[in-house]
């Protein structure tokens, strides 16, 4: 038996396994001719159509039927928001047992509209940002807009905590 | 035009078997995972959830950044991102937990404090149950103000473009901040 982390009940490799079952779960839907019909025709489309298109068809369950998407059971697809301020668009996820969430909470594969990885910060602080609304976020997408032109103070829960210092608002 | 946004074009790998493909992403998770694992990434999260709510993010950019990580140990693959994140549902429409226009207590709000997780068991398991939920609520995320509602937390993503998909490999929200 493995030592488990201080703590915890399961240490890493327990841990590693259940994650490799659950990356080898998204892994085989993404890969679905299917799915990766829909990713292409949403990728095929000018960028600021295509959070349009997230929430029309790749959310929309009658819709993925229609192109014969049907993700397995647990497997759920969502939007989100990062700190950073990537431009991203959707994300396949599973949650890992609840016995796990005292350390990773869920596995995803994301989908981000392209982006040159110079212009989204990897200052701490630009990336601890509270997330912006994902609505929001997408409306601003869809207007061609800079996310970073948005304050800071507009994200998520960002009147529960102290924001993080940036040290430069270049990216 | 959104400054990161650079290209429009996506090309499939029309290369590579489906078994290939796989097998390639199947190696790019390996060392997300091999990341995840590591007793000290495990060990940051947990003293990031330990510190007060208010200080919680300020630790985060101190313990849960990839330079940080390294100095304690943790094999980082290059091009790794660290950063917060927020989920919202698999359904169309966001999910909204501000207090609704007429002053009535959004009951959405109630809700995540009386009965912690079932909104997540609802989007996981009842999805028609939580559309109907979000039919009559308002939004006012910015303004939320106890933890219970924010549920947002940090996330690892690495690994580039995956090969064959496109998409990019995140180890998410380990613990909500």
């Amino acid at each position: 038996m493995e030592t488990p982390y201080p703590g915890l009940e399961f240490g890493p490799a327990e841990l590693a396994a259940v994650m490799r079952g659950i990356y080898d779960e998204l892994i085989e839907f993404a890969t679905t001719p299917a799915f990766q019909s829909m990713y292409f025709e949403l990728m095929s489309l000018p960028t600021k159509d295509r959070f349009a298109f997230v929430l029309d068809v790749v959310l929309s369950p009658e819709e993925r039927r229609r192109r014969g998407v049907e993700p397995p059971d647990g497997i759920l697809i969502q939007t989100s928001a990062f700190g950073d301020r990537r431009p991203t668009l959707f994300v396949i996820k599973k949650f890992l047992p609840q016995r796990y969430h005292t350390a990773w909470e869920n596995l995803n594969i994301t989908f981000d509209n392209h982006y040159d990885d110079k212009s989204v910060s990897r200052d701490p602080g630009m990336a601890w940002r509270p997330p912006l609304p994902v609505a929001l976020q997408g409306a601003v997408m869809s207007g061609g807009v800079d996310l970073d032109s948005l304050p800071n103070d507009i994200g998520v829960g960002s009147a529960l905590f102290e924001l993080p210092e940036i040290r430069s608002v270049e990216p | 035009m959104d400054k990161k946004v650079i290209s429009t074009v996506i090309e499939q790998d029309d290369e590579a078997t489906s078994e290939e493909v796989k097998a390639r992403l199947r190696d790019e998770t390996q060392s997300i995972i091999d990341a995840l694992t590591a007793p000290a990434y495990v060990a940051a999260l947990r003293a990031v959830k330990a510190a007060p709510v208010e200080k919680r993010l300020l630790e985060a950019t101190k313990r849960l950044t990839p330079e940080a990580l390294r100095r304690e140990g943790v094999n980082l693959p290059e091009g790794m991102r660290i950063s917060s994140r927020y989920f919202e549902s698999d359904l169309p429409k966001p999910l909204e937990l501000g207090d609704l226009p007429d002053g009535r207590p959004n009951p959405l709000i109630k809700l995540s404090v009386s009965n912690p997780g079932l909104l997540d068991d609802l989007r996981a398991n009842n999805p028609a149950a939580l559309a109907a939920l979000l039919s009559d609520s308002h939004t006012n995320l910015g303004n939320v103000t106890e933890l219970p509602m924010v549920r947002f937390g940090g996330c690892h993503c690495g690994g580039g473009t995956l090969p064959g998909i496109g998409g990019t490999a995140c180890g998410g929200a380990g613990y909500y901040l």
